[in-house]
This record gives C-alpha cells, sequence and structure tokens, in this order.
C-alpha cells in the first residue's frame, strides 16, 4: 500500500512500517517527530503545518531516492498538514535495509534532508490563544510571540 | 521600448498571512530575474531585503534567483522552512 507524502490525518506509523518490510531487509528504523509543549517557553497548544503541496511531494519522493542510492534502504515519509495537537506526529519516516547500521542511517538521513529541503512551515499556537509562524525571521510577530528554533 | 512582464508570485506561511492573500499579480520589467521579484512586492510584504535562506520556485520548479522570467510565469517565495 502505497504512503501518502503528506496528509490531514493522524499518522499511524504501522502502515509506513508495512511499506517498507522487505524479505531482503533485515532491520526496520522509524523515526516520529512529536508536537512538544516546548516547557520553559510560553506553552504551545498546537502546531499547525503548511507545504507547498506538489513541490513537498517531489522533494520527499526525491530523499526516498536518495536513501535508496546512498544506502540500499527502502524509506517513506510523511507529513501532516494542518493543526496538530501536542503530543501527537508531525511526522514519520520508516527506513528498511540489509542490516540496522543502514537502516538507521537512511531513517536518520531522511529527516535530516526533510528539516532542510522540503518546503513545509509550521505555526505555533499558544495556549493564550496567540500563534506565531516559524518562518516569520524579521520580528513581523510580537517578541513575545516569536517562538524561536524548534526542533523536532 | 521597454516593457513589464506580468507575473504571478505565491505566498506561503507568513508571508500569505502578511499579504492577505495565496498570490498576487505584479509586473517587472523586461528583461527580469527571479531577484527582480522581492524588490517590488507591496512593503507590507516583504517590509525588508530578501532573508538570508529564502528559497524560490518558478511553475512549480526550484529555480534560482538569476532564472530569466517571461510573462506568466509563477514564482513562490519560499521563506526557511520549518517542517519536521
Amino acid at each position: 500500500m502505497s504512503v501518502l507524502p503528506l496528509t490531514e490525518r493522524e499518522i499511524d506509523v504501522t502502515t509506513l512500517i508495512a511499506a517498507v518490510v522487505d524479505p531482503e531487509h533485515g532491520g526496520i528504523a522509524t523515526f516520529l517527530g512529536m508536537t512538544r509543549r516546548e516547557s520553559g517557553r510560553r506553552a504551545f497548544a498546537a502546531i499547525e503545518y503548511v507545504a507547498y503541496d506538489c513541490l513537498a511531494a517531489s522533494e520527499i519522493a526525491v530523499i526516498t531516492d536518495d536513501a535508496r542510492s546512498r544506502f540500499g534502504a527502502t524509506v517513506v515519509i510523511q507529513h501532516r498538514v494542518g493543526m496538530i495537537p501536542v503530543g501527537e506526529a508531525s511526522v514519520a519516516i520508516a527506513a528498511s535495509a540489509p542490516h540496522r547500521p543502514a537502516a538507521f542511517a537512511a531513517c536518520r538521513f531522511a529527516i535530516d534532508e526533510l528539516k532542510s529541503r522540503v518546503p513545509i512551515w509550521k505555526r505555533a499556537h499558544f495556549a493564550d490563544g496567540t500563534s506565531a509562524w516559524f518562518d516569520d525571521l524579521d520580528g513581523a510577530a510580537p517578541a513575545s510571540s516569536t517562538p524561536g528554533p524548534h526542533h523536532a | 521600448m521597454r516593457r513589464d512582464i506580468p507575473v504571478t508570485v505565491i505566498f506561503f506561511a507568513a508571508l500569505r498571512e502578511r499579504a492577505g492573500c495565496a498570490e498576487c499579480q505584479i509586473a517587472v520589467p523586461d528583461p527580469a530575474t527571479v531577484a527582480d521579484v522581492w524588490p517590488r512586492l507591496p512593503k507590507r510584504i516583504r517590509r525588508s531585503d530578501a532573508p538570508d535562506g529564502v528559497r524560490y520556485a518558478v511553475n512549480d520548479t526550484w529555480a534560482d534567483a538569476a532564472r530569466p522570467l517571461i510573462a506568466g510565469d509563477r514564482i513562490a517565495l519560499l521563506m526557511p522552512f520549518s517542517g519536521g
């Protein structure tokens, strides 16, 4: 079953794992990026993700192709878009390979590449009802609403 | 006589919020490249020079700032990504 690169639904990691099962592959590594509350800052209630859909989907396909070339791994990536409550997954990756080093490496490669190459943006929705885009770098948002760097 | 080239500029995330719309039509002088788009945006959208890390796509394909533009091109201005 094919895995959609972008979805508005809750991510089901078992679907991703099923998509990379291969009788020749002895290891499957998975990664889930979760929305978090950001303790120590203003608490998030949710994170909203938007994507440049067609380019995000094609770039995700490039990353999975690159992972196959570099590591001999089968990789699927799914990113959720829309409003995601704290504690739910925003992105999931499953990577299978003949042995575990390649599976781990491919999984790490895929999330690192996704974060730098895939046109997706997020907005923090704070518990107090305000919100701020993470890409609003020139101080457009009120200082108290600027969340700063955030890593999955 | 120089003519202007009509193009469409597409916004996402913070730029879309500032623009109040998903896209807008602007005119750039002929000849023009992708780099000529940002300075011609309304000030309420761009606010300053193009930030470090901004990327571009033309007609849904990655493009660099030196790419020449033709009438009808759809240029996406992509602020640094924050997915994951």
